[in-house]
């Protein structure tokens, strides 16, 4: 169905002329997305502010302002991962790969891949006390836990997932428990 | 000895690491170091992945599409590792590791399309993947490729496509998403599992009502508009709109019940014979095979969700709500709100399970002891009761005879459900004084005393509405004309009063209790809290009452699916209404957390399930004596000349034998208890098989995650002694006689890794 209707959008408007055709082919290589999905991602790149195109890096505080982004707590932890230069900006390119990671199409491994950036706050690689901490607080919002019920909650989430026992998950821990959970994959998607 | 050893180690550590000043100046970043080029930490991931791709070989293609993506290896690459090396050196690295994988660079278009997933896999920017996917390529040998491997390929690929958006279709479709959505937000997982529990049973209904109705229901229905056979004696009966109560009337003269059918051949399409009896029969029996299929496959999948993957050592339940909890997809603050709120009370909810409960001294052990078994006695005290008050109005009833009096009829239908509605609510009472560690334990026999109450009263009704079937006319006058009508129409009344009676208890306890603690006294009493256990017994109940009539009245799982819808709309508005919202708003949460903190949904589920099944033995068991043992009316029905039920199975077999030899053979094969037997002695077999195939693999894992902790250990010890040396501290430090005198990690060094042997 939404093949169809993708289908049906880039038969009957869009020109390709943004992009020639080897740019799109390679873009569809190095990505998740169709071809139209592709255009559309384009489109909503362009949308987010007057006469931006697809040479333009768009800031960050704008990219928050998509209702995609706005209620998420993890919003600046996913436009940091996704900034291929690290500076507070994101080229087309960016925004394309992010939206081709929280296609459904991409595979588990790379969704739990960047799911690992996403969570790794101090970007040591790995997820250590600090970083759950950050997770539970933003994941709960206003609703603040205690102190001892945040320690608690950590100390299982370590005898959960912490093999090795040394109070910080690397990326093979990690990997191995989100592998148990069967929702993941269903909730780290971004539908554009 | 070891001291001579440990230094050959950490030299040739030491030459491997980047920086060696930086190593001199401090003992913490050589432990950074060595961590950034552990192999764990960088491209190992690829390499072993190749190799489990190499020895899969030959049988790879005839794997799908989706499995080869996720045999591929996705390359890892440190981000911390990223920033430091040069751009360029990466770049090679990785084409190399890709290059140097034997099954991508045979040429093949598939090998090419495998090497390019595997660039798309990794985890990197798009400029990145350009560079590595150029530098690919130029390395790559092109070949002439074949068009059938290609064609299959791309039909993988496609069917993989397909059976996507068909889920993506379905996932969109989900019946009352938006509904649940908001009533999870609000009342965390617990009240969610409820109305889930409803839309299963709902959609448990919805296929086996349409089976119900397509060969039974509507066959009859077209051969009487065609043929306007009246069946029963006419008898002029007006609508008076009571008959939507008792269920009598001009209702009992329709396709609504058993004894309404044909026995004969009918023709719903004029020129077609259909054999109603046959049908009849046939029909039911697949209605409750269905029915136990699903069941018996729910509950397994639930119990193994909640005791079984739980056993081994490792529970998800934190894990997947802490970092699979936030729905990436919400787009409105609202909902993301409701999802923040959710999350924080099921995390509440999984800590109150982890709270320390205080040791009890042995006299109060005994008190306590004493107290449950005098509650124990109490509850089957009032069990028994409700069972002698049942049985003492149906007698009264049966010496009266058929009376037309409309109030006496609906008395005992009345009761009993009054019965079952408020007997509960005592029992959750009782569990409470019980004082049990965990709620869950009271909650549990709570669960078991209802349904047993349930199971008792039915059971008496039951006794007295079989009676009338092996009534013999020539004795009794009494008797009447149709037993299999009047069991229909009881069952009917049953679930016609479950439904008003729990619509006025639900007003009356919810509705005022609202009303009263928000006017008059705020202080003393909480707002009502939703009664997960108590609702969920009541869907149980009027599943259990659907599938003990559905025999006698084959349009029951309709008015059934009505009843649920219109269920599931008020409590909703109930829930959201008269919950404890102000209580959300007060954020003094200390009396109306929502009430079940102590369930998880997936134990919650099984235990529903539980019970649920429990409920379709009670149905399954009653309709069984109606088959095997009770008489049919001799006047009506589609079984009436006969001795039992089952004479009609008989007939078939006998029917078959003359025709068709080998079809008659297995159905008097299968029915044969000798082979029954047989079966069941070899399911036992696969039983015990399985469980000791399980305790072993058990044991197995438990050795494989001591032996991760030991190496973890290992690697701490390690890094702790390159430390002590890198800052200069040549004389071996105290813990280290210690640690290696210890044995048990010293044999699981030499050892190596245990090899699972099951």
């Amino acid at each position: 169905m939404k093949r169809m209707v993708n289908w049906l959008w880039s038969t009957m408007g869009a020109s390709h002329s943004i992009f020639t055709e080897s740019e799109l082919t390679d873009y569809q290589n190095l990505t998740y997305l169709s071809k139209s999905e592709i255009l559309h991602v384009h489109k909503r790149f362009c949308q987010m502010g007057k006469g931006f195109t697809k040479y333009t890096k768009v800031k960050k505080d704008v990219v928050l302002q998509l209702p995609e982004f706005k209620v998420n707590p993890f919003a600046d932890r996913i436009l940091q991962v996704f900034s291929s230069a690290s500076d507070d900006a994101l080229s087309f390119e960016d925004f394309l790969d992010m939206m081709s990671v929280f296609s459904d199409e991409a595979p588990r491994s790379v969704k739990v891949e960047y799911a690992f950036r996403i969570y790794d706050f101090d970007e040591d690689d790995t997820i250590s006390e600090y970083d759950l901490e950050e997770v539970i607080s933003r994941l709960t919002g206003s609703q603040s836990l205690s102190n001892e019920d945040m320690k608690q909650l950590i100390d299982n989430v370590f005898a959960e997932a912490d093999l090795d026992e040394d109070r910080c998950l690397s990326f093979a821990e990690f990997e191995h428990v989100i592998s148990k959970a069967p929702d993941f994959v269903n909730t780290f998607r971004i539908r554009v | 000895m070891d001291d001579i050893h440990v230094d050959s180690v950490s030299v040739n550590l030491l030459t491997a690491a980047a920086d060696k000043q930086s190593l001199v100046r401090s003992g913490h970043s050589v432990t950074d170091t060595i961590l950034r080029g552990l192999p764990s930490r960088n491209l190992c991931r690829l390499e072993s992945s190749c190799r489990t791709l190499d020895s899969q070989g030959s049988a790879y293609s005839t794997r799908s599409a989706h499995d080869r993506r996720h045999a591929f290896p996705t390359m890892r690459i440190s981000s911390v590792a990223s920033r430091e090396r040069r751009h360029e050196d990466h770049t090679v690295d990785i084409v190399d590791s890709i290059l140097s994988t034997t099954c991508m660079t045979d040429g093949t278009a598939r090998a090419e399309r495998r090497c390019s997933e595997a660039i798309r896999d990794m985890a990197m920017g798009m400029a990145m993947k350009r560079s590595v996917k150029l530098r690919t390529e130029a390395r790559i040998h092109r070949q002439k490729r074949g068009c059938f491997g290609e064609l299959k390929y791309s039909t993988a690929v496609k069917w993989k496509r397909f059976k996507e958006d068909v889920n993506n279709l379905l996932f969109s479709a989900e019946l009352w998403r938006t509904p649940l959505l908001s009533v999870t937000g609000k009342f965390g997982s617990g009240v969610h599992s409820y109305f889930l529990f409803l839309k299963y049973i709902l959609l448990l209904n919805i296929p086996t009502c349409l089976l119900l109705m397509t060969f039974i229901f509507i066959p009859h229905v077209m051969h009487r508009c065609t043929a306007l056979e009246q069946i029963l004696p006419s008898q002029n009966l007006d609508f008076t709109g009571l008959e939507l109560i008792t269920g009598g009337g001009f209702l009992s003269r329709t396709e609504m019940y058993q004894g309404v059918y044909a026995n004969g051949t009918v023709q719903p399409i004029p020129g077609y014979n259909y054999n109603m009896k046959m049908s009849y029969l046939l029909t039911m029996v697949a209605y409750y095979l269905l029915c136990l299929i699903v069941i018996a496959s729910s509950m397994a999948r639930s119990y193994r969700k909640a005791y079984i993957e739980k056993d081994v050592s490792t529970s998800n339940a934190f894990i997947s709500k802490v970092f699979a909890g936030w729905d990436y997809g919400v787009t409105s603050s609202e909902a993301a709100l409701l999802k923040q709120k959710s999350i924080y009370f099921s995390l509440q909810e999984l800590l109150s399970r982890y709270r320390t409960t205080e040791r009890r001294s042995l006299l109060k052990v005994v008190e306590l002891l004493v107290w449950r078994v005098l509650m124990t006695l109490l509850s089957l005290f009032l069990l028994t009761c409700s069972c002698y008050l049942v049985h003492l109005l149906q007698y009264t009833k049966s010496l009266q005879g058929t009376n037309k009096k409309l109030l006496d009829g609906l008395l005992i239908p009345g009761c009993v459900t009054l019965l079952n509605q408020l007997l509960p609510a005592l029992f959750t009472f009782i569990a409470r004084k019980e004082g049990y560690n965990s709620a869950r334990g009271g909650l549990i026999l709570t669960m078991l005393r209802s349904s047993t109450l349930h199971a008792l009263t039915l059971g008496t009704l039951m006794y007295y509405w079989y009676r009338d079937g092996i009534c013999d006319p020539k004795k009794n006058t009494r008797c009447p004309s149709c037993w299999e009508v009047n069991v229909g129409k009881n069952v009917y009344q049953l679930v016609i009063f479950d439904f008003l009676l729990s619509l006025v208890i639900t007003f009356f306890t919810e509705f005022m209790w609202k009303v009263l603690s928000s006017v008059c006294c705020r202080k003393t009493m909480s707002p009502p809290q939703f009664g997960i256990v108590g609702n969920a017994l009541e869907l149980v109940h009027s599943q259990t009452l659907c599938w003990l009539g559905a025999f006698f009245c084959p349009v029951l799982p309709l008015i059934v699916i009505l009843k649920l819808v219109m269920i599931f709309y008020i409590k909703k508005v109930t829930v959201i209404l008269f919950g404890d919202v102000p209580c959300l708003q007060l954020s003094a949460m200390r009396n109306c957390r929502p009430s079940m903190n102590v369930w998880s949904t997936s134990r919650a589920w099984a235990h529903f399930m539980l019970v649920f099944f429990l409920g379709f033995c009670t149905a399954l068991c009653s309709t069984g004596v109606a088959v095997f043992m009770v008489k049919p009316s001799q006047g009506c029905g589609p079984f009436r000349k006969q001795q039992s039920v089952y004479d009609t199975v008989n007939e078939l077999v006998r029917y078959l034998m003359m025709t068709q030899h080998w079809l008659g053979t297995l159905v008097s094969l299968v029915t044969a208890p000798g082979i029954i037997a047989g079966v069941l002695v070899a399911l036992c077999t696969v039983v015990y098989y399985a469980k000791t195939l399980a305790s072993g693999k058990q044991q197995v894992v438990q050795l494989l995650r001591e032996q991760v902790m030991m190496e973890g250990r290992d690697k701490t010890f390690l890094l702790k002694l390159l430390q002590s040396i890198a800052s200069n501290d040549v004389s071996a430090p105290s813990w280290l006689s210690c640690s290696t005198s210890s044995g048990h990690a010293d044999h699981t060094i030499r050892s190596g890794f245990i090899k699972p042997t099951t």
